[in-house]
């Protein structure tokens, strides 16, 4: 049985960056782990995520559902999630959902780092 | 059968063993008391007899041999009769060596030849000897002879006889007495034992008595324990456990309410898929609804947007659960609404026919998305089908391919305009995405609308059921009839599970053109 594996890192010169890498399943029965990990960065006041998805398997719709949730507050306080390395099957259910338009997608560490350091 | 009942209260009630038991040691001990002290009483009568009969026989010849020597009957006679009021002494004599009687208890008996009493016979040389003999009466007797001696010259002998009916009645005595102490002490010891058996016996009542209530439901009286020993320790235990219990069950009345209250839900939202299926000349439409075990948020729908307009809706609302089928019963309500109304009126920022499916979507997605909770959103495919032209236009908010395979020229075409799930975006980004796209259906055309609960089935390794096998699926069965296909497709996901607890809703609509 495949599950979700989540780890956390503090990155970034200004160490208010998290990366958050995913690895397994994402769905209905491992959300709650996920919302787990998010929530408790939240309160922390950290809201500047990186989610590298690279070896991130499957994404179900209530998965999803997780990023969607918090986008909004996060975005309130000045954060984002920035999505990097997402597999091609992972970015066709952004894609197909229209979640492309509302996450940031980047390929590398380096430039989520930078984006976040620009604003 | 006078018994029964005796056995029955016994066997029934831990009083009544408690108390028997005590009784039954009670009188053990007593008689085990009685047997001993009545045996030692009679050894020590005995023994106290014959030094006692000895002593007064030696007595007596020593005493009576002046007497005898001066042949003075009368002091003789005088000092065997102080022996009368002896309760022992049967009999005393004094006789000379001519064996006649010189003095005796019993004063007839004097000048008379000594015959040795009936039973009792004497060794010769016998002197001072204790000897148990029996008279044809049966009573047994004691006697004792002592030879009289004046300067070892034998003047006579002396008898005396002793009863044993002495003994017998002082044991007797000995022993009643104790048969009437062993009867005060039942009786007292009925008591005893009662009021002890009572006391030991009442907390275990008391806590049967509890446990009785307690099993018979009624898990609000509290058990207090009476005592501090074992028995009080289980009584807190049951307590305890009557207090787990009461909770156990508030949360399974609980539970079972929201059971209940979910069935409801689940009933009222199969309430709301159409009940008959639009049946045209020349289409087959056919569904698959296989709810997951909690209410499901998929749906599908059909209506007539006008008389030669099929309006065609399949959606998944992410999220299941009471919170999903909400969601779901609202959007359904919300796009049937602004499909089939007339006078729709033209959107602010929309352009095209008002019943155009961009357009209701766009309605739709505006109408609903400040009711969405975060992170909740719906996917979802809108199509008119014009029955005459047989076309097809339809939108996908975020959702699933169409899929259409022709029987006839083997070919399997996949679509899926551009979208997004509605419920995301208040509005800007959603209109900017969404296409539409319009499909001409021919002869032999098996569209196939479905939610992710078909193509991410998943088995016991979470395995997807996937696209691949779906495809498969739709060219090995596509030429069937629709509800065949459909048919097919479902048995084809339950082999691919095999078994494994289904999670999401499966749901599929399907157009064949005949």
């Amino acid at each position: 049985m495949q599950k979700l594996k989540i780890s956390t890192q503090v990155v970034g010169s200004r160490k208010d960056i998290i990366k958050i890498k995913v690895s397994g399943f994402l769905d209905a029965h491992t959300v709650p782990e996920m919302e787990e990990v998010v929530q408790s960065l939240m309160k922390k006041g950290l809201y500047k995520m990186i989610v590298d998805l690279e070896e991130l398997s499957y994404i179900s719709s209530a998965g999803l559902g997780v990023f969607m949730s918090v986008i909004g507050d996060i975005r309130d306080n000045r954060g984002d999630i920035i999505l990097i390395r997402m597999p091609p099957k992972i970015f066709k259910v952004f894609d197909l959902l229209g979640f492309t338009e509302i996450f940031t997608m980047l390929n590398q560490e380096e430039e989520a780092i930078m984006a976040f350091n620009k604003n | 059968m006078k018994a029964l009942p005796l056995i029955h209260l016994l066997r029934k009630s831990l009083k009544y063993k408690l108390c028997a038991l005590t009784l039954v040691l009670i009188n053990l001990i007593m008689l085990l008391v009685g047997i001993t002290v009545t045996t030692q009483e009679r050894k020590a009568l005995l023994r106290q007899m014959q030094t006692r009969g000895i002593s007064i026989t030696r007595n007596l010849a020593e005493n009576t041999s002046t007497f005898l020597l001066n042949d003075d009957d009368l002091s003789l006679n005088n000092l065997v009769s102080y022996l009368r009021n002896d309760p022992v002494i049967e009999y005393a004599l004094v006789v000379d060596t001519r064996q006649i009687i010189r003095a005796h208890t019993d004063i007839n008996q004097l000048k008379r030849v000594y015959q040795l009493p009936e039973g009792l016979s004497l060794e010769e040389g016998e002197v001072l000897r204790f000897k148990l003999y029996e008279s044809s009466d049966g009573r047994r007797h004691y006697h004792v002879m002592s030879p009289i001696l004046f300067s070892n010259q034998r003047l006579g002998t002396v008898h005396v006889g002793f009863s044993q009916d002495y003994i017998t009645a002082v044991v007797n005595e000995a022993r009643n007495q104790i048969l009437k102490v062993t009867l005060i002490m039942l009786a007292l010891g009925t008591v005893g034992a009662y009021g002890l058996a009572l006391l030991i016996v009442k907390p275990i009542n008391q806590l049967a008595a509890d446990a009785e209530i307690l099993g018979k439901g009624d898990l609000d009286k509290k058990i207090v324990p009476i005592t501090q020993d074992e028995i009080g320790r289980l009584a807190e235990t049951l307590d305890i456990t009557r207090t787990k219990l009461k909770a156990a069950q508030e949360t399974l009345v609980i539970k079972e309410r929201l059971d209940r209250e979910l069935q409801i839900a689940q009933q009222i939202q199969q309430a709301l898929f159409p009940k008959t299926i639009p049946s045209l000349p020349n289409l087959e439409i056919a569904t698959l609804y296989r709810a997951a075990a909690e209410v499901g948020g998929d749906f599908y729908d059909f209506f007539w947007v006008n008389s030669k307009e099929l309006g065609m809706v399949i959606a998944d609302v992410a999220g299941k659960g009471i919170p999903g089928s909400l969601v779901m019963t609202m959007v359904k309500s919300i796009l049937r609404t602004s499909a089939t109304q007339v006078s729709g009126g033209e959107l602010e920022g929309v352009t095209g026919p008002a019943n155009h499916p961009v357009t209701i979507m766009v309605k739709t997605n505006r109408i609903i998305y400040p009711d969405m909770k975060k992170g909740m959103f719906i996917t979802a495919n809108y199509g008119i089908l014009n029955t005459e032209t047989l076309t097809f236009t339809f939108v996908s908010a975020g959702h699933n391919d169409t899929l259409v395979y022709n029987s006839k020229t083997g070919k399997l075409k996949r679509y899926n305009p551009k979208g997004m799930a509605l419920g995301v975006d208040p509005g800007p980004i959603f209109e900017k995405l969404i296409k539409s796209f319009q499909i001409q259906l021919t002869p032999g055309d098996l569209l196939l609308q479905y939610t992710d609960g078909v193509n991410e089935a998943m088995d016991t390794q979470r395995v997807l059921f996937g696209n691949e096998r779906l495809y498969r699926t739709l060219q090995k069965y596509g030429g069937k009839s629709a509800a065949e296909f459909l048919n097919s497709l479902d048995r084809e996901i339950k082999v691919f599970t095999r078994g494994h607890v289904q999670s999401d809703d499966i749901t599929a609509i399907v157009l064949k053109v005949l």
